[in-house]
């Protein structure tokens, strides 16, 4: 009897695996299918022209200067407090206080940063709804990852490499600078990329501090407010069903897909080359 | 014979074991030192404290004296980079920077601000003294990686010799590496023991043997014996030397 059930559960669990991979297949190529439906739509006067003549252009734009500028912040930003965290703080109860902070940083819900970023950097700091505030909250959001990657990179050099550029009369900062800093490159870049994925469908954190619908062309400063792609995707679903026909919807979606893995592409072959020079593990 | 280094009462503790033990030496000039012992005896550590690279041991406590030239390198007023400039070292483990070949070579001298035409000199004659010119003039610009265990060992030499150090620490820096490339890097140790002061820790005693004119046995974080290596070597005065020398423990 008892032999039996188990060689029930011997086959019944390849079937179950089996099931459920079936299932993300599915899904997965549901998705395909929804975003293909708007290849057709992914013409130059589509792309290319203004929202006001059926484009999508100032979100598109909009969506690049918002992943830019927040990269730009968040990079030297976690990279330095990586350093901090790893090679310079002492260890000790507020480390381990810093530790748990970032951590649960990570698992904030996006509408809370949002709300954060609206009466922090729009409303007290007094900058309004712009660029720069959607940049600032965005960075918030991306910190806790782009400071963790960079931090696993650090501790994965090994001592002896910091030993011997030491025994050479280097200071602290020239080996962190020389040495941990190009060897840590594709940590960097993981966290980069890690974090632009956290944003990249971002839409409630930028909701109250970045964009508005009703805005004239694209951002001339920081200051102006901005159009995204999710942010315009929500608007046309929700308030103005219509406005563009579904394939061009999905088109849209597409574009958004289609910039995250080539932003991911991008710095997944970077790394690639960056790991020639890692070679002591 | 001229002192070129000397401890004094040396003691180090980590946290609460204590691993040297009064250690006092005096390190002849332009000779080679070898300091011999079982693991764990502090050979490691006491190389460590003569260019302070101890110091970033967390725990580590220092009492005593290393007199480099007969100035304590330990006293507050001295600037621990030009100690390390004038100490080099050389690791277990081959250990070249995750740069070019040139640029680990180049390395000691950049970061004291030496450009340019004077750069490629220095680095060249390094390469030259370890002979690994001959081998690399053609790809300077490849990882420090792609060398074979020996060569990377040799690049170590030429990195550490290229800030015209006047002592060089040496541990076991023969112990990654199989018998032919360790004779090499030994006929290589002894020709730099022309212009350079050289300790060597080893736990293999025929190298000591071999290449070094003077060698100190550590037990136990303790100097045993010091003195010229073929008189240590054949007429050991302390029991416990020669007990280790003929093997009855290691």
């Amino acid at each position: 009897m008892r032999v039996r059930s188990r060689s029930l559960t011997e086959k019944s669990v390849p079937v179950l695996c089996g099931l459920s991979t079936l299932l993300l297949l599915t899904i997965f190529s549901y998705i395909c299918y929804l975003l293909s439906s708007g290849l057709e739509a992914l013409r130059p006067a589509f792309l290319f022209s203004s929202i006001l003549d059926g484009g999508i252009l100032e979100p598109m734009v909009g969506t690049f200067y918002l992943f830019a500028g927040a990269t730009a912040i968040v990079a030297p930003v976690g990279t330095l407090a990586a350093i901090y965290m790893v090679k310079y703080a002492p260890r000790g109860r507020l480390t381990r206080l810093v530790d748990a902070a970032i951590n649960n940083l990570a698992g904030v819900p996006s509408i809370i940063f949002g709300i954060f970023g609206f009466t922090f950097f729009c409303k007290l700091l007094g900058l309004g709804i712009c660029l720069l505030s959607g940049w600032m909250t965005m960075a918030c959001m991306m910190l806790p990852i782009m400071t963790r990657s960079v931090e696993e990179a650090l501790k994965m050099i090994p001592e002896h490499i910091r030993e011997a550029s030491l025994a050479l009369g280097a200071t602290r900062w020239q080996t962190i600078r020389h040495v941990v800093l190009p060897a840590a490159v594709p940590g960097i870049l993981t966290g980069m990329v890690l974090s632009i994925g956290r944003i990249a469908g971002e839409t409630a954190a930028i909701l109250f501090t970045a964009c508005f619908y009703t805005m004239r062309g694209l951002p001339q400063t920081p200051l102006d407010p901005t159009l995204t792609l999710t942010y315009y995707l929500y608007v046309l679903v929700l308030y103005m069903p219509g406005r563009l026909e579904p394939r061009q919807v999905f088109g849209l979606a597409l574009v958004l897909f289609l910039l995250t893995v080539a932003l991911n592409s991008v710095a997944f072959v970077f790394r690639a080359y960056c790991r020639r020079w890692r070679r002591w593990m | 014979m001229d002192v070129k280094i000397e401890t004094v009462n040396l003691n180090v503790w980590y946290g609460n074991l204590h691993v040297l033990r009064d250690v006092s030496l005096k390190v002849p000039k332009d000779r080679i030192t070898a300091i011999i012992g079982p693991s764990g005896c502090g050979k490691s550590t006491l190389l460590k404290t003569i260019n302070r690279i101890i110091e970033l041991v967390d725990g580590a406590r220092i009492e005593g004296k290393v007199l480099l030239d007969g100035r304590n390198i330990y006293d507050p007023d001295v600037d621990v980079i030009e100690v390390r400039r004038r100490i080099g070292m050389v690791f277990q483990k081959p250990n070249p920077l995750p740069k070019s070949i040139f640029d680990n070579v180049a390395y000691g001298l950049m970061i004291r601000g030496v450009r340019g035409k004077e750069l490629f000199e220095h680095v060249e004659r390094a390469l030259r003294v370890v002979g690994l010119w001959n081998d690399v003039k053609d790809r300077l610009d490849e990882p420090g990686f792609n060398l074979s265990i020996g060569q990377q060992q040799r690049l170590c030499i030429a990195r550490a010799i290229a800030v015209e150090p006047e002592v060089i620490l040496m541990d076991e820096p023969c112990s990654a590496l199989d018998p032919f490339t360790t004779r090499k890097i030994e006929e290589l140790i002894r020709m730099l023991r022309e212009h350079y002061t050289i300790i060597i820790v080893t736990h293999n005693m025929q190298q000591a043997y071999r290449i070094s004119d003077y060698t100190g046995f550590l037990y136990m974080g303790r100097l045993v014996e010091f003195g010229p290596t073929k008189q240590l070597f054949r007429e050991p005065r302390e029991k416990l030397t020669r007990a280790y020398l003929n093997g009855y423990f290691s």
